[in-house]
């Protein structure tokens, strides 16, 4: 998976390595199981503190992304929710579809369209 | 040039599963063999040959298992097995070209070795693969699951400006 981070960009470094992660799950670039780089090693890589990498790795953790395993790394979670935001637009998308007449089938018909 | 501030790298990591189940599976019949003629478990003439060759299967499938790599600005850094180790480490400055490659599944490319044609290959297995050429007329052969990112991680830090980790 490819990691970019901008050190001169407003985001927090931390933010920005957590969403790597998230949009390499999204990309299937990651799957379930997959591991993921040592902290240590990805730290010296994108030039950042290890603790960063840390609290990105815990941050995702948190929110049910990744587990961490003692003796055998960080890697991405069997079940990764979707992300808030999108569990948002979705729930939006139906009302939005029943106040149209559009039910489930409809909708995945469209998403399958569409995408 | 890109914008220095920026750092993109990939990482990469690939298993050798086959290794994995067959070490295992050569395990199993062992302990039931490691079991002396009398039905004891402790005589030396069994324990010690059968302690040497689970530690021998133990250390390959701790090395020989998996590989990660990594390509951005420090160059390609290649780490085996659970503990990290063997490792390699190619700077940025000693490649001369990447490219991604395919090895074919009639290849033998399984484990660390080196052959006059196909240079160094730290190779787990057959399929997508990063080839490096260095800039003394070596060639480096690594198994990673996507090498186009790789390479291209690798052009991004060759366009960049920045130097790695306080580098001038």
């Amino acid at each position: 998976m490819l990691w970019t981070i901008d050190h001169a960009a407003a985001a927090p470094l931390r933010e920005q390595i957590a969403n790597c992660v998230r949009r390499a799950i999204a990309h299937r670039e990651l799957g379930a199981g997959d591991h993921l780089p040592p902290a240590a090693e990805l730290a010296e890589s994108l030039s950042v503190d290890r603790n960063t990498v840390l609290a990105a790795y815990r941050q995702l953790r948190d929110n049910g992304v990744l587990e961490f395993r003692r003796g055998r790394g960080v890697r991405v979670a069997r079940t990764t929710p979707p992300q808030p935001a999108v569990v948002k637009a979705a729930a939006k998308l139906i009302d939005v579809g029943r106040d149209h007449g559009l039910n489930r089938d409809d909708l995945i018909q469209l998403i399958q369209e569409l995408t | 040039m890109t914008d220095p501030s920026i750092h993109t790298i990939y990482t990469g990591r690939s298993t050798n599963w086959p290794l994995i189940w067959l070490s295992t599976a050569l395990v199993l019949p062992l302990l039931v063999m490691a079991k002396g003629s009398d039905g004891s478990w402790t005589s030396v003439d069994i324990v010690v040959p059968f302690a040497v060759i689970v530690s021998a299967m133990l250390v390959n499938v701790a090395t020989a298992s998996s590989v990660r790599s990594t390509a951005g600005a420090n160059g390609v850094t290649v780490h085996f097995g659970v503990f990290g180790w063997p490792r390699f480490r190619y700077p940025i400055s000693r490649i001369q070209h990447a490219e991604a490659i395919e090895i074919p599944s009639s290849r033998w490319a399984c484990g660390i070795y080196w052959s006059p044609r196909r240079g160094l290959m730290l190779t787990l297995r057959t399929g997508p693969a990063l080839r490096l050429s260095l800039i003394t007329g070596r060639k480096v052969t690594i198994s990673t699951p996507h090498p186009d990112a790789a390479v291209n991680a690798l052009d991004t830090a060759r366009r960049g400006t920045h130097r790695p980790n306080g580098q001038t």
